[in-house]
């Protein structure tokens, strides 16, 4: 039986191309997955961190860097939390998580890699797309009309306000 | 329609503004906002600032302009209103006055006396207004009001004797070096119809000689007399009252401060169309008619549009509108697109009203100018009020540069002319449309681009086909517990 680092690696191999896996020395608690995201319009080469262990509470950790990513905050591309595999390291925020901890919590493992995975690619994808789109037009500031969570501190509940106001966050569509 | 109206020929302005007002709305056929054709003097005054006030990039400086200039204006309407005349707009630092077209010509260049007099007085610091200038011409005008622009009372003037005085105040001011304009400081130029050109009469030194000026200007001995008596007791009866307080918001001490962008739009082969008409009522009233017709087209895509529009009084035949915004990232997030589609919407909406109405189309002018670090805003909106009347006042650099960019670029019908820093902001389709550096006089442009309306709306095309499919964030299936299959769109984070 395949273990969750398997199962998620496998399902991201669905998505992105030449997708391989190793375990860093200094730190055998992670997984370090180098793939490639291709698209008609730009191929670019990512690595994502994981913890397996905690795969449920831990969004995977992206990063990337190709001439055309804009390098700012407000597209979303700066240093966040320490990652101790890659500290210091700009990487793409691609998901709340607080978003991946809700939804993810209690999930099982199988169900947790398949959807896991397409979330990442879906998000990661979109992102991407900005960027590159960004960079072909010159556009200096993200747009006004590019949902995205807030910055800053006031902002750190949002998710949390946005829950207690409605249910849930606002870019949650409950499926019938 | 037009025999109706003639029996209000010959009025005076007093009843323009105030007793026959209600006796013109009668016609059905005619706005309310539209007068018979009058001959009137247009006197405009021209003030010329430091060069920081001018085009204002923070609130002390644009207070300071506009406080000046509503200075200026109440001296103005205090002065000419002694003799019937009125102030009937305020465009950053010109001031447009009419008075009687009945006025002997002394009488004319006796009150500018009077004025540049008080203007003196006002100004003797010369800290930030360092002078002025006057123009006028006498001629056959139509008067509309611009009724509805934010309770702004300013009036648009049709006709020959309107355009000519501006045209020659903005082409001396703006294009030359002062040792070679024929227009020097405190300066009046009057237009002489017999030999088509300007006597330009020293306004400093009539006090101290009024028969050398009057006789430079080739006036009679008849009116020298008048005018020696005209001037002092103007002087005397113009000091004698005070300047009183306007009411209304904006004010100048406390104008509304926004960041934004302005956006001029002139009505190309208007001054053909009213040279035209020169000596023809039926056919000015006419083109009154079609101009107030543009005006309220103009005033509805200003309304409707989707970016927040503040528009300014029309200068002549120059619209002028500013995208405001509440933030300084705001500003420059829609700026880097909206600026440029804010002129093709315009441009979109009106060219066709524009064409049909026997015009070539609309030129623009566009600036906003980058902004400060700590600024508050860029564009500054005051009003400069007079008993019972208010107009509005823009001030900063977006309000001075779109002005500018005329003088400079001359841009032709469908064509705009965008400040330079304005369009190193923009996206990548529209700078590289926006390249066209040739200035008027034929020499190169620091400051400013043009571009062709065909060629920034393609440039649109390629943009919106670009961005569109980032605009639908990718929605993903998952399930959350207690909540079941849940579409979560991408929506990315940062702490």
């Amino acid at each position: 039986m395949l273990n969750i680092s398997d199962l998620f690696v496998k399902s991201l191999s669905g998505y992105f191309s030449n997708v391989k896996c190793t375990r860093p020395k200094k730190h055998p608690d992670y997984r370090v997955a180098t793939c490639d995201l291709v698209t008609s319009q730009y191929t670019i080469e990512l690595t994502i961190v994981f913890n397996p262990r905690n795969l449920h509470e831990e969004a995977p950790i992206i990063f990337c860097d190709e001439p055309w990513i804009r390098r700012d905050i407000n597209w979303h591309w700066f240093i966040p939390r320490k990652c101790p595999v890659c500290p210091n390291t700009h990487r793409l925020c691609w998901i709340n998580p607080v978003e991946w901890r809700v939804a993810h919590g209690k999930k099982l493992k199988i169900r947790l890699a398949r959807e896991g995975s397409l979330w990442l690619y879906n998000n990661t994808r979109d992102l991407l797309d900005k960027h590159w789109i960004g960079n072909e037009l010159g556009i200096k500031l993200w747009r006004d009309d590019w949902p995205q969570w807030s910055h800053g501190e006031p902002e750190k509940n949002e998710f949390a306000d946005e829950i207690q106001i409605k249910g849930k966050p606002t870019n949650w569509e409950v499926l019938q | 329609m037009h025999r109706k109206l003639a029996r209000y020929q010959g009025q005076t302005l007093r009843d323009l503004f105030t007793a026959r007002k209600d006796a013109l709305r009668e016609s059905v056929s005619i706005p309310e906002s539209l007068y018979y054709p009058s001959d009137l003097w247009h006197v405009y005054l021209k003030l010329d600032f430091e060069k920081a006030y001018e085009n204002a990039s923070n609130q002390k400086d644009a207070t300071a302009f506009l406080r000046n200039v509503g200075k200026a204006a109440q001296i103005a309407e205090d002065v000419f209103s002694q003799i019937d005349g009125a102030l009937i707009e305020a465009q950053g630092s010109m001031i447009h006055l009419l008075l009687p077209g009945n006025l002997p010509k002394p009488d004319l260049v006796g009150i500018c006396k009077v004025l540049d007099t008080r203007l003196d007085k006002e100004f003797k610091e010369h800290d930030k207004v360092n002078s002025w200038r006057m123009t006028s011409d006498v001629g056959k005008t139509v008067l509309v009001e611009s009724n509805g622009i934010h309770e702004d009372s300013s009036f648009v003037s049709l006709g020959k004797a309107a355009n000519r005085p501006a045209k020659f105040l903005y082409k001396e001011k703006l294009s030359k070096a002062e040792e070679s304009r024929t227009l020097k400081k405190r300066h009046l130029g009057v237009y002489n119809p017999s030999i088509r050109r300007w006597d330009c009469l020293d306004l400093s030194v009539m006090q101290e000689s009024v028969e050398t000026v009057i006789k430079a200007a080739n006036f009679s001995a008849a009116d020298l007399d008048v005018t020696v008596r005209g001037v002092e007791s103007m002087i005397k009866q113009a000091q004698a009252v005070p300047i009183e307080e306007g009411q209304g918001a904006p004010t100048n001490e406390q104008p509304n401060v926004y960041f934004g962008w302005v956006m001029r739009a002139d009505l190309d082969g208007f001054t053909k169309k009213v040279e035209e008409c020169h000596d023809n009522d039926d056919a000015l009233m006419e083109l009154a008619l079609d101009f107030r017709n543009l005006m309220d087209k103009a005033a509805n895509f200003a309304k409707e549009h989707e970016e927040m529009l503040i528009q300014l009084p029309w200068a002549g035949d120059n619209f002028t509108a500013v995208a405001v915004y509440g933030s300084k990232k705001s500003y420059e997030s829609a700026a880097q697109e909206e600026l440029v589609n804010l002129s093709l919407d315009f441009d979109n909406a009106l060219h066709g009203d524009a064409t049909n109405a026997g015009f070539t189309g609309w030129a623009q002018g566009v600036a906003g100018g980058d902004v400060h670090g700590n600024a508050n805003g860029n564009v500054f909106l005051g009003s400069v009020s007079i008993p019972g009347r208010r107009f509005l006042l823009g001030a900063g650099v977006g309000v001075g540069r779109s002005l500018q960019a005329f003088v400079d670029m001359d841009p032709s019908p469908q064509q705009f002319a965008v400040l330079k820093e304005d369009c190193d902001n923009l996206l990548k389709p529209y700078q590289s449309h926006l390249t066209d550096d040739t200035k008027a006089d034929k020499t190169s442009s620091q400051l400013y681009r043009k571009g062709r309306q065909e060629d920034l709306q393609k440039a649109r095309e390629e943009i919106r086909q670009k961005i569109s499919p980032t605009l639908t964030p990718t929605k993903t299936a998952i399930t959350v517990a207690g909540m079941g299959k849940v579409a979560a769109s991408s929506r990315p984070y940062a702490e």
